[in-house]
């Protein structure tokens, strides 16, 4: 019987790839150059008159996305940024999973019986991650000193090692549970090591939870880098500008842009219009792998409801 | 005594954290990190705390007693939670447990992505459909944020901090309750000829509860992350604005932000143990 094609699946591997290639190629296909721009044209009206008219200018044919208030081109900004945006959820998701899951197996393995960990209450469980990270990164981040590729890298790492308890402990209760397997008895009675059983056994029926994990893991990143985008703390730097204060992404990384563009909302609206569709697109490759992943992880031994 | 260590300890961390902005900026061209600055800055608190110092906070000129504000600042965070959360768990029963299967669609549909979008991302979305509405079709609908402290946003902000929290748990109870619903005393249950409303009530609904309690941690940290964003973004009152927005008006002040953010651990236990309590009610009712 052939299987049906997961569309879900297809279709994210495709908006993701089609993202990693626009982060890679991004400032080579750029229309205009990063430093480009326009701060005043003359704007035909609809009755034949010229006009001279000042930045920001809405979405025409020279600038698909429109120009922001200092007469950048959206499009380029977005293709500049994408690579940070891109990149740095990508790598830290992975670094997080990857150091998260290596632990999680090998306590799982190794602790002694089937105990689950309880909860507990800390002084933290009211603070949110972005939060820890805001205190940490607030002196730093608004006008840097350092490069904004260093920063990048701080704010990687913050997010990569206050992300790894909460992989930790799924894989480490996912760990206890296929530790319960008739299998994993039979390895450990003919005498196998903790880590051939972590590698020949744990692991193998971890697999496809981990992949589920790894999207779940990278839409969680993308979250935070928005959420300190909104409080001025863009990755990579932050650039201040006095009377009116206003900040500006260095990196032009996607929710940067909106940050950024926040006081947009209520006119000239393409101008945190068009970060929000890439950022909200991006996401959704991801939501799109994650329930693709889903649909094909479940109902494999699921009983059928009695009601 | 292993938990008393561990608060001890997380105590620590959070002096030293809420110090970090104070310890750790850029100074003469490169980032420079000041120990000692920090460890004063600290000590000074820990210090003030009996000589009453650090009970006080500026406001640019003047200086006000911290607790006689606070209240009133967590009154106002511990009402929007505590609603939200209330409606949230309304919701999560109705749709989790009595309409399990027709949620699932829903979610598996489109409310799934939904329950996806960062909150800021909603805050922003919901502020552009008001404005949209109003700008094209004349209709004031709600505040997009509150103007003053007598004209609250009240609306969208508890909309906000309901969303996210309910798709997770509709999810998460639905996901339980197809697990439940599947068990053998389920098939007894109906064998005996009871009425489907019945199983649902006192078969269902009593064994997805557990379940429930043990999501509220979860939820309760998804809600109050939320808090941060709905606040600073709406412009309401509220602990978490206490914290940024005075820093950004009147600079930095250590025992302010300490004070608040031990206060937002209070705030977590308050709505954790009302909750807990109104499940135990509910529970205390279908046991009858």
């Amino acid at each position: 019987m052939r299987r049906k094609p997961n569309i879900l699946l297809v279709i994210g591997i495709v908006l993701l790839s089609f993202f990693v290639i626009i982060s890679l190629i991004g400032p080579y296909i750029a229309p205009y150059d990063l430093e480009y721009s326009k701060k005043i044209e003359y704007i035909t009206t609809d009755d034949g008159k010229q006009q001279l008219k000042g930045s920001p200018f809405p979405p025409s044919k020279e600038h698909v996305f429109g120009t922001d208030k200092w007469g950048y081109d959206i499009l380029t900004l977005l293709l500049y940024g994408a690579k940070y945006t891109v990149f740095t959820v990508l790598i830290v998701a992975v670094m997080r999973l990857s150091i998260g899951t290596a632990f999680g197996v090998l306590n799982g393995v190794m602790s002694p019986d089937n105990k689950k960990k309880n909860k507990h209450i800390s002084l933290f469980s009211g603070i949110p991650i972005f939060i820890i990270i805001y205190f940490i990164l607030a002196g730093i981040n608004i006008e840097p000193t350092l490069p904004p590729i260093y920063l990048a890298v701080i704010q990687g790492l913050l997010m990569t090692i206050l992300g790894i308890p909460g992989v930790y402990n799924v894989i480490f209760n996912l760990t206890i549970e296929i530790k319960k397997n008739a299998y994993v008895e039979a390895a450990k009675t003919l005498g196998g090591s903790n880590r051939h059983i972590s590698r020949k056994h744990i692991f193998p029926a971890l697999k496809g939870n981990l992949l589920a994990l790894f999207v779940n893991e990278c839409i969680q990143v993308l979250h935070i880098i928005g959420q300190l985008g909104i409080f001025n703390l863009f990755l990579g730097g932050t650039e201040k500008q006095y009377f009116p204060t206003i900040y500006l992404s260095i990196t032009n990384e996607w929710s940067g842009l909106i940050g950024q563009s926040r006081s947009f909302l209520y006119h000239s609206q393409w101008i945190i219009l068009y970060p929000l569709m890439a950022y909200m697109l991006l996401l959704f490759s991801f939501y799109l792998l994650s329930a693709g992943l889903n649909a094909s992880l479940k109902n494999k031994a699921r009983r059928s409801s009695h009601l | 005594m292993i938990a008393l260590y561990r608060h001890v300890l997380s105590l620590f961390l959070l002096l030293i954290l809420a110090a970090l902005p104070l310890g750790l900026f850029n100074k003469d061209e490169k980032v420079s990190f000041d120990i000692d600055g920090m460890a004063a800055v600290i000590k000074e608190f820990l210090m003030g705390l009996f000589s009453g110092d650090a009970w006080y906070y500026s406001q640019g000129g003047r200086t006000r007693l911290i607790l006689n504000d606070l209240v009133s600042f967590f009154l106002a965070s511990y009402l929007y939670l505590i609603v939200s959360a209330i409606i949230v768990i309304a919701i999560s029963i109705f749709l989790g447990i009595f309409l399990w299967k027709k949620s699932n669609r829903w979610i598996n549909a489109s409310l799934g992505f939904l329950g996806m979008v960062p909150d800021f991302l909603l805050v922003l979305m919901l502020q552009i459909a008001v404005v949209y509405v109003n700008k094209n079709l004349g209709v004031k609908t709600f505040k997009v944020a509150s103007s003053s402290i007598d004209d609250p946003a009240i609306f969208l902000p508890i909309l906000t901090l309901i969303i996210i929290p309910a798709i997770y748990l509709v999810r998460s109870l639905s996901e339980a309750t197809s697990e439940i619903t599947a068990e053998d005393y389920i098939l007894l249950a109906k064998s005996k000829g009871l009425s489907k409303k019945y199983i649902y009530f006192f078969h269902v609904t009593t064994n997805v509860l557990p379940f429930l309690k043990a999501d509220i941690h979860k939820v309760l940290s998804i809600m109050i992350g939320n808090l941060f964003i709905v606040e600073y973004l709406y412009n309401t009152r509220g602990l978490t604005s206490l914290i940024f927005v005075h820093s950004i008006k009147f600079g930095y002040q250590y025992n302010l932000v300490i004070i608040c953010l031990l206060s937002l651990f209070i705030l977590y236990l308050f709505c954790y143990h009302s909750l807990r309590l109104l499940l135990a009610a509910a529970e205390r009712r279908l046991a009858k």
